[in-house]
């Protein structure tokens, strides 16, 4: 099946600093893939079965990333900008599949930060989705997916085209090497702009900012530990949970 | 004041959903995507009224396009749906079909003017963000889970639908590790990477002993380390679990393994560390080494 | 690109490490129009590398015109605090000079920030950077190193480039170094910890992009050979211990409680009072980087660089590595761009880059200050003369109605109870003024 795996370039959340008035430092956050991308593009290769298999990404996306994964070509949109509107996003991605054509999959990985863009792709597509997947494979011209459900194991069948939302189980246990590294500097990338697929960089929504949530912080006991662990048991046991 | 429609897959926050959509002030309607009792459910978490498409034992995506179709009708300002997977997908099409924003994460709105404001959770819940939209709006939500308050039912109306969309459950299994003691415990001992060998497991299982509780893990623990069982290890892609008390033994309270214990109802760090964010978390918390806490609190429950 | 085993070739140079002598070194090879390729085994690079955080940053402008506008620097280091403390003293040298603005001499910089600056520099130059690769070891030939390996992944150059820090597994498989004494080395420990700008501001009396360096001995260390340092970044201050490897086990201290020891202390707590912790992270740094120099430096077709070769200088007040690093990187590339012109590459070619380091302040520096790691092992140093001090200035400021004395009576009066004798000091004096 001719297979899109749409994968995020963005700046690492984990690295962003929350200071104590709310407000976010981003200066240390290194740019790199979804964590659930690498799981996204296995799930794409198994349904692409060696037919055509694009990378697509939008924004300052590292080609080089989906490249020395094995993917022979890649498109990516530059001048999009992050969107806090997950529609907005996904029209892009659209426009730029209407650009490639014929496709039968898309693979996104299925980030909670941007929860949005897998399904919005979906409906503005007009394709059935499947969230949450941990893999797939292509069966008889159908796209089969396995995902967990609660306390079960689901295996899925849907009809293509269809957009599959791909969640990782775990980090990346193996990254390319050397040898992949340079072969992904001999394939082709290909650079449009938003003007030349027709779309847009506008988010329908406005930020106004940041605060820090009202969560109640945790009794911390510190100490003695002797001291600090008679106060926990006395705590927990008013609380009725001892 | 603005009217919104929520979009229920699952009864479990049914009524959570109501509420944020009430911030709104104005008539809500909850289309219900499964079997009658979800329907029923929804009619008495407080809406307006409920309409209800029989998924008929199909999965819920299926219907994505119907729903689409008949919220997008109505015109709504704001439609939420829970964060689970089939509720997004729902969501999705809707919002497609609305030409709305799509915002995840959300945990309140209100209406300014003509304008909606989302506030919603960012950077794995450590800040609120507040967004404000012109236009039709879709949130999945994000916050708590609410006691339903009893309201009366108000009637369900079944609605027709098109055809469903080509998806077939094939087949359905336990997941691994569905049957483990953890599930069902009320207290889990759970234990990360800041134990420094396997050998010193032997102190965690004493506590959980003296606890009457079941053991579980950070995942590096059961994953890259193999000391403890692969079914038992907590989080995103392990179990996720429901105890009336987690005590959580040196772990670093990862947003991967925070995702597990939810539906815990008191947590407990304990962790050298007192930036580490499991304290964020945390109802309780102990600050300090693990080999010194762990006898104190074998000793402090002897007493 | 004229080889001897032309075909096999897959770059000109390889590079292994990206940090500031590696990224500096691939720089001046790409601009020279070579094929380089920089290997860096973290996610990225800067990912893993850390430093106390001032660059005397003079020799970037050879490498880059404009670095202290373009670069991600914190902040320009005006003010130098020397500070000797004790348990419930200090005594502080402050020197405080607006004429080291213009032109800049230090800057306070971030690795995470910093690295990833220089690598997207080195990208834009044409260097292939791969990341999250580990070099395993390297390829010979004969005696002549023609690549490396890493997993079962081997590259192909003329000359590799070994710039992969303080304990350079590849200068030691090599066969170049030995596992370092632990009297060379050092452990530094070190915080950012997070403070609003204008609180860094007011609190350091600092305007604008200004900023302090403070270089603290005595009680810091607990007593341990080393110091403390705390820098000013733009949002947060740097803050730390560098302590010598033989003689923290000697005292039987742990590096971390000798940091936090520090971070308590009554002196330094109030400076980051409400901070938020950051980064935290231990690393290796060099204690006589000239005794470690002395070995080779070059092998056939090898280059070792920065702290892989023992280029760090620890006066004690201050740690130069990172413009070290980028001063023997710009040597090696000078030797290596002679050497693919003339298309030899063995060790006569290589040995050029002894004079290419002879003729920068880095050969220079490093003969200088050849006695500075001599001098700090003084034991002095960590504890007694900070004493002194304070008695000193405690005599001259405690008015405690006895009749006043002429200061040189009451330096006199603090000394002779201190303990020290008179010759050992003179004699420590002299060690101090001839090394650094
Ligand atoms: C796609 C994906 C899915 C994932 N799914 C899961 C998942 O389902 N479950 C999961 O758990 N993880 C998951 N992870 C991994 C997760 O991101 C973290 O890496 C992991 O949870 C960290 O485990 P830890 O807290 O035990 O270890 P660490 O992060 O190493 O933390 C150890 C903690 O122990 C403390 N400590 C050390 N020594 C002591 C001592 N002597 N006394 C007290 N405290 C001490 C330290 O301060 C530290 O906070 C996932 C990651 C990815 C990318
Ligand atoms: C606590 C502390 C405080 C310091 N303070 C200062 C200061 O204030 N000012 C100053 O100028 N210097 C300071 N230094 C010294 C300075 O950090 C070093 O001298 C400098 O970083 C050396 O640069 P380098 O490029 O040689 O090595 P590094 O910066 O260590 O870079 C080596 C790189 O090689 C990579 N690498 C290692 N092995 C491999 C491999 N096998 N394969 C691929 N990649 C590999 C590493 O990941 C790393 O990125 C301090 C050091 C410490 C520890
Ligand atoms: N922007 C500045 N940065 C650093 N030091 C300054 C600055 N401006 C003035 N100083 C000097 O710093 C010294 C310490 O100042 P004070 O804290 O007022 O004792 C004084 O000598 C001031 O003149």
């Amino acid at each position: 099946m001719k297979t899109v795996i749409v994968y995020k370039w963005a700046r690492n959340a984990e690295d962003a600093v929350v200071r104590n008035d709310g407000t976010v430092d981003w200066r240390n956050a290194k740019m790199t893939a979804g964590e659930d991308d690498f799981a996204a593009l296995e799930a794409a290769k198994a349904i692409a079965e060696g037919d055509e298999l694009i990378g697509l990404t939008i924004g300052d996306g590292d080609a080089s990333w989906a490249l020395a994964r094995g993917v022979l070509q890649t498109i990516s949109v530059t001048d999009a900008s992050n969107l806090t509107d997950n529609a907005s996003t996904a029209a892009i991605i659209v426009a730029a599949m209407r650009q490639i054509g014929g496709v039968d999959a898309v693979v996104i990985g299925d980030s909670e930060e941007y929860a949005g863009v897998p399904v919005a792709l979906a409906g503005q597509l007009g394709w059935p989705a499947i969230a949450h997947v941990s893999s797939a494979s292509a069966v008889d011209g159908r796209v089969q997916v396995v995902r967990k459900q609660g306390s079960s194991e689901q295996t899925i069948s849907i009809a293509a085209p269809a957009v599959i939302a791909v969640s990782a189980a775990s980090p990346e246990k193996k990254t390319p090497g050397m040898k992949e590294q340079l072969a992904a500097r001999k394939r082709p990338v290909t650079k449009l702009t938003l003007a030349a697929i027709g779309a847009a960089s506008d988010d329908k929504v406005s930020s106004k900012g940041t605060r820090l949530p009202e969560t109640a912080a945790a009794r911390i006991f510190d100490g003695d530990p002797a001291a600090a662990a008679e106060q926990l048991v006395a705590a927990l046991r008013g609380e009725g949970v001892l | 004041m603005s009217d919104a429609w929520i979009i229920v897959t699952e009864e479990k926050q049914v009524a959570a959903l109501v509420a944020a959509a009430k911030g709104l002030g104005g008539k809500i309607t909850a289309i219900a995507v499964g079997p009658r009792a979800l329907a029923d459910a929804a009619a008495i978490a407080g809406p307006d009224e409920v309409k209800w498409v029989d998924a008929k034992g199909i999965p819920v995506e299926a219907y994505a396009g119907s729903v689409a179709r008949l919220v997008a009708a109505a015109l709504p300002k704001v439609v939420v749906a829970s964060g689970t997977v089939e509720g997004r997908v729902l969501a999705g099409a809707t919002a497609a079909r609305l030409g709305a924003a799509v915002i995840p994460g959300g945990l309140k709105l209100s209406a300014l003017g003509d304008r909606t404001v989302v506030e919603r959770a960012d950077l794995d819940g450590r800040v609120v963000e507040t967004i404000e939209a012109a236009g039709p709006v879709v949130t999945f939500y994000a916050g708590d889970d609410v006691a339903s308050e009893g309201f009366a039912a108000v009637p369900v109306e079944p609605v027709g639908t098109d055809a469903a969309a080509d998806i077939l459950v094939e087949k359905t299994e336990p997941a691994a590790g569905a049957g483990a003691g953890i599930n069902q415990a009320a207290v889990v001992v759970s234990v990360g990477r800041g134990l420094k060998k396997k050998d010193d497991l032997a102190i965690v299982h004493d506590l959980a002993n003296a606890l009457g509780a079941e053991i579980g893990c950070s995942m590096p623990v059961a994953d890259d380390l193999g000391w403890v069982e692969k079914e038992r290890y907590v989080g995103r892609s392990g179990q996720h679990i429901a105890p009336q008390l987690y005590i959580a033994i040196g772990i670093r309270g990862a947003p991967q393994h925070l995702e597990g214990i939810r539906d815990a109802k008191v947590v407990v760090g304990i962790n050298n560390d007192p930036d580490a964010p499991i304290f964020k978390f945390a109802d309780y918390g102990i600050v300090g080494d693990l080999y010194d806490v762990i006898p104190a609190l074998q000793a402090a429950l002897g007493k | 690109m004229a080889g001897e085993e032309a075909g096999e070739i897959d770059f000109d140079v390889i590079v292994i490490g990206g940090g500031v002598a590696g990224a500096v070194c691939a720089y001046q090879l790409a601009r020279a129009g070579k094929q380089v390729v920089l290997i860096e085994r973290g996610e990225q690079p800067g990912s893993k590398n850390l430093s106390g955080g001032v660059f005397y940053c003079r020799v970037m402008e050879q490498v880059f015109p404009n670095f202290v506008d373009d670069a991600p620097i914190e902040r320009r280091i005006t003010r130098n605090v020397l500070s000797f403390l004790n348990p419930t003293s200090h005594f502080n040298i402050d020197y405080w000079d607006q004429r080291l603005a213009e032109p800049v001499n230090a800057v306070t910089v971030l690795r995470a920030r910093l690295d990833a600056w220089l690598s997207e520099k080195c990208e834009e130059a044409g260097v292939m950077v791969m990341s999250g690769v580990r070099v395993d070891s390297l390829l010979f030939e004969g005696d002549q190193v023609v690549g490396v390996k890493a997993g079962e992944d081997e590259l192909h150059a003329h000359v590799v480039v070994a710039a992969d820090g303080v304990n350079s597994f590849i200068a030691q498989g090599a066969g170049i170094r030995a596992k370092e004494a632990p009297q060379s080395l050092a452990v530094g420990v070190k915080s950012v910890i997070g403070l609003p700008r204008t609180v860094i501001e007011d609190r350091f009396n600092l305007t604008g992009d200004n900023g302090v360096a403070y270089a603290v001995v005595g009680d810091c260390t607990q007593a341990v050979a080393g110091g403390g340092f705390l820098y000013t970044n733009k949002e947060s201050v740097s803050v730390g211990v560098v302590l010598r490897l033989d003689d923290l086990e000697a005292k039987g201290l742990t590096s971390s409680e000798v940091h936090d020891h520090f971070l308590q202390h009554p002196a330094i707590a109030p400076l980051l009072r409400d901070g938020e912790l950051r980064e935290y992270g231990c690393h290796l740094t060099i204690e006589n980087g000239p005794r470690m120099v002395s070995h080779d430096v070059t092998r056939p077709g090898l280059i070792i660089i920065g702290d892989a070769a023992g280029f760090t200088l620890n006066t004690g007040l201050t740690i130069r590595g990172m413009d070290l690093a980028a001063g023997s990187g710009i040597a090696a590339a000078k030797t290596i761009v002679r050497a693919l012109e003339l298309g030899s590459y063995g060790q006569q070619a290589m040995d050029d880059y002894r004079n290419q380091l002879d003729a920068t302040f880095v050969g220079a520096d490093m003969k200088t200050y050849a006695r500075a790691p001599e001098f700090l092992e003084v034991p002095r140093m960590y504890k007694e003369y900070g004493l002194l001090l304070a008695d000193i200035f405690h005599d001259i400021y405690n008015h405690d109605t006895t009749p006043r004395k002429h200061i040189a009576a009451t330096a006199f009066g603090a000394f002779k109870r201190s303990k020290m004798k008179l010759f050992t000091t003179i004699g420590d004096v002299l060690k101090g003024v001839r090394a650094l």
